[in-house]
């Protein structure tokens, strides 16, 4: 498909075109960080170089999530919450987020029980993925098979170059929403760059296996990391691939509400069950968890690892823990036994 | 297409004691659905208002058109249960889980371990068996429990008793007036019992110390992990693999479990 | 610093502390993060500085738990948790060797932290050793609260509403909180569920709140639940306002003396009782 050009003089005038059409999601910042928000035309849109600060995991998972309503004054109905079907444009997404949506699919869509709601959501958004035109000090997506100008996963990518940005369709979807005047074909084409890896890679089979660490008590290897993890579970929010999520029940005046809401297999009561057996009961046992989830049991449960290197769990940690190089550290030592 | 997590509505049609903290519901679809679970499945049971939670199917009635979950009263969804009357509304969703092989056992030898409410996940696999008596060879049945007062399924007890095709040794933890029968904890019974390998299969249910105690009188028989299911129980929330809080390691007591074979669970977990 | 890492050098070397909980620059990343120190570690890396945010007595718990004799090296406002948490019989003072270095303040996003303009004690309360000197530094004042107080009850609410919806419930700001350490926290009860799990504002409301309620005659305002918090939800004025009332009621600001009790953990024959007094 080919390059079409839109000047940046043009930006404001074809969002605001988008947004005639559908539901337009863009990065504007909010209380301090850049996050993906419904297009508002009097907030300057924020295409960032890079990393986008919130990722993109509410748009289609969002934190509080009704799936079914009842009337607590009779509790004989559950009314399930409707799918969404109007259509949205998520504009600006950069590669290692719409990877992270990409593995979220293989949780709520090609696993057992496909989740309607989760799927209505994909299905009415077309992504726009923006290429990133540098990397962050704490991105390693090239670790993790990425590439900060990745396309897979998008129905149409723009790069932006010192005067415009490049738009280019992937697939029907993306084309169909690249129909504009303001957009003009074009033969110029963005400049592909080499990108530097080996920040932080991880060889997931070097790493203790699924096996060794069933239930038994954690190594040292991990104990040393939760001497100073406070298992507060900000990584796991900021992270794009944590879903894990509880089921509630919830009444406010008058209306009864079944929600998904996110949580965290850091705090402490995840796994505690009724008679008050918690078989993750310590910091190591949850830090070794998490730390393995990414790189060994997802690849078990959903066929993939999960950490697409956008490093925000670096970002977040309030005690400056810095997951992508421990784990590769762990990597590392675990490859030497 | 339905969203998995949201149940349907049953008819609570009949409430049993089983003992002093466990009751037996029977269900019934409002739709008329028949739930077609296998034994060693599970459902999600809830009371919109007050929350879910995890039962195994203990027993089918009438091709799946009822079902029962046998409910030890522990915690505010188990109490609201307990406190709910025939005629009731409840919510079911299921069944979910891997299910006890049973037709891989079919002309093996059964060797059925239930402790405490542990016999309510295998209750199913006895009713199966006689229901087909002809493809399965000895049935053992060996249930424990605290006290008298604890057994369970005290009906079917009574008849596995006097069926001469099944040896069913009922034990006890303490001694107790009243009681001539065996005495001993479970895995101790199991010992002394002596249970033949021999080609058989058992399948151990219970508390989690019960458990890792019984298998581990059984490897000292001779059994090997080839041989030996179990059930193994984590937290749940979603119940189809995807909330991600009952895995251990890389798989999900909800799908790849709750029945496991033993050498499919590494010795450290047990 | 040089005195610093002499002392604990020497109370590490000679064995009279197993372990040292301190900052360390990662010479890699050249962040300043808590570590915990053994005998035979470099201690070149060990700082002291205004980028040694982070609040040790957090740590302290669970580090202190796993060795004999435990030193830590303490800001004033880390001190004064430590204090309370002391009182409440958290930490046995016999295992612990606190060292306390005069602190002219920390940075938080390159700017001095605003909690530092409003710090009561330089050094801690509690300590074996005090590094530098202690300073008088002027009375809890609470005057961050000065224009959440000029405004009227609606814009109040407003305001607050308007950063609890942000809130993700992601309690990073608990437990960052030396004094948060229940078991089994409030917000994750479930029998009855006194806190709607989910982001609701009427859910996020009521944990914001019932966290700044534990905490009256608690907090150290040593700012970590601010500064952790994914959204930067000005936690600290919510906590101001409980020790405000505390300081009114009870004449008590929390941590600064180690001979008081937490006001809301004893009852006193003259605690004030407006209530049954039919004041207002």
């Amino acid at each position: 498909m080919p390059w079409k050009k839109l000047a940046k003089s043009d930006l404001p005038a074809f969002l605001a075109e988008l947004s005639t059409r559908a539901e337009l999601i863009v990065p504007q910042e909010k209380s301090g960080k850049v996050r993906f928000l419904p297009f508002d035309a009097a907030q300057p849109v924020n295409f960032p170089s890079s990393l986008v600060d919130v990722s993109l995991k509410s748009v289609f998972f969002p934190k509080r999530r009704p799936v079914a309503t009842f009337d607590p004054a009779d509790r004989t109905k559950l009314e399930p919450a409707a799918p969404e079907t109007s259509p949205r444009i998520l504009l600006g997404a950069h590669p290692c987020d719409v990877a992270a949506v990409n593995y979220v699919d293989r949780v709520f869509i090609h696993s057992s029980f496909k989740d309607p709601l989760y799927e209505a959501e994909r299905n009415r958004t077309t992504i726009i993925g923006m290429a990133c035109s540098e990397m962050k000090p704490e991105c390693h997506c090239t670790d993790r098979d990425l590439s900060p100008d990745d396309e897979r996963g998008m129905d149409a990518v723009f790069y932006e170059t010192s005067d415009a940005y490049l738009f280019r369709a992937l697939n029907d979807k993306g084309a169909a929403i690249l129909k504009s005047s303001l957009l003009k074909e074009t033969s110029e084409e963005p400049q592909k760059k080499d990108w530097p890896g080996g920040k932080y890679p991880v060889d997931p089979s070097s790493l203790p296996s699924a096996d060794d660490s069933l239930l038994s008590p954690p190594s040292s290897l991990f104990q040393d990391i939760a001497d100073l993890c406070l298992t507060c579970g900000a990584c796991t929010f900021a992270c794009p691939t944590c879903t894990c999520f509880l089921i509630s029940d919830e009444q406010h005046e008058g209306r009864g509400e079944r929600v998904t809401a996110w949580d965290s297999c850091q705090f402490s009561g995840y796994s505690r069950m009724t008679g008050g057996h918690n078989p993750r009961k310590t910091r190591a046992a949850r830090v070794r968890n998490r730390m393995l989830d990414k790189f060994v049991y997802t690849v078990e449960k959903y066929g993939a690892t999960s950490c697409v290197g956008c490093g925000r769990c670096a970002i977040i940690c309030p005690v400056g823990r810095h997951f992508p190089k421990e784990i590769a550290e762990l990597s590392a030592k675990a490859k030497g036994r | 297409m339905a969203v998995e997590l949201v149940p349907r509505a049953a008819a609570l049609r009949q409430v049993c004691d089983e003992s002093a903290d466990v009751k037996s519901f029977t269900f019934e679809f409002m739709d008329s659905s028949t739930l077609s679970s296998l034994p060693g499945q599970f459902v999600e049971v809830s009371l919109p208002g007050v929350g879910e939670s995890t039962f195994a199917v203990s027993r089918l009635e009438d091709g799946g058109r009822r079902f029962h979950v046998s409910v030890k009263r522990m915690g505010h969804v188990t109490k609201a249960l307990h406190r709910s009357a025939a005629g009731e509304t409840i919510f079911v969703r299921g069944p979910y889980g891997k299910p006890f092989p049973v037709a891989a056992w079919k002309g093996k030898d059964i060797l059925v371990i239930g402790g405490g409410i542990g016999l309510a996940p295998l209750r199913p696999v006895v009713d199966h068996i006689l229901a087909n008596r002809a493809d399965y060879g000895k049935l053992d049945i060996l249930f424990g429990a605290r006290t008298p007062g604890d057994m369970i399924f005290q009906a079917d007890l009574a008849a596995w008793g006097r069926d001469p095709g099944i040896k069913l040794v009922k034990t006890i933890d303490v001694e107790c007036v009243d009681w001539d029968g065996c005495v001993g904890l479970l895995p101790n019974v199991v010992k002394q019992q002596a249970y033949r390998p021999d080609g058989s299969i058992a399948v151990v249910c219970g508390p989690p110390v019960m458990i890792r105690f019984t298998l581990a009188a059984l490897r000292e028989l001779g059994w090997p992990d080839e041989q030996v299911y179990t059930t193994l129980e984590m937290k749940m929330q979603c119940g189809i693999g995807q909330c991600g809080r009952c895995n251990i390691g890389g798989k999900y007591v909800c799908k790849d479990g709750p029945v496991f074979r033993l050498d499919q669970i590494p010795s450290v977990a047990l | 610093m040089k005195e610093l890492r002499a002392r604990a050098g020497e109370a590490l070397a000679n064995g009279a502390i197993d372990v040292l909980l301190c900052w360390r620059t990662e010479p890699e990343t050249g962040r300043v993060k808590p570590h915990v120190f053994r005998k035979g570690d470099d201690l070149e890396q060990m700082v002291f500085d205004d980028r040694c945010v982070h609040n040790l007595v957090t740590f302290l718990p669970e580090v202190a738990g796993h060795n004999k004799k435990t030193g830590a090296v303490l800001k004033g406002c880390d001190g004064r948790a430590l204090v309370t948490l002391l009182a409440e019989k958290r930490l046995k003072r016999d295992n612990l060797y606190l060292v306390t270095v005069a602190c002219d303040g920390v940075k938080v996003d390159g700017r001095t932290a605003a909690k530092c303009a409003d710090c009561v004690t330089n050094v801690s309360p509690v300590a074996d050793v005090v590094i530098g000197e202690k300073k008088t530094m002027k009375p809890a004042e609470y005057k961050q609260l000065e224009y959440i107080e000029e405004m009227k009850p609606e814009e109040r609410w407003q305001f607050f509403a308007q950063q609890f919806e942000r809130c993700a419930r992601c309690y990073s700001c608990r437990q960052v909180c030396p004094m948060c350490y229940c078991e089994t926290c409030i917000a994750e009860q479930v029998g009855p569920a006194w806190i709607d799990p989910s982001t609701k504002l009427s859910a996020n409301t009521m944990w914001q709140l019932s966290r700044a309620y534990h905490l009256a005659g608690r907090c150290a305002d040593c700012g970590e639940c601010e500064r952790a918090c994914p959204e930067r939800i000005p936690l600290r004025l919510l906590n101001a306002a409980m020790q405000k009332a505390v300081k009114d009621l009870f004449h008590v600001v929390p941590g600064t003396d180690p001979d008081v009790q937490p006001p809301l953990s004893v009852l006193a024959q003259d605690d004030p009782d407006s209530l049954l007094e039919g004041k207002r």
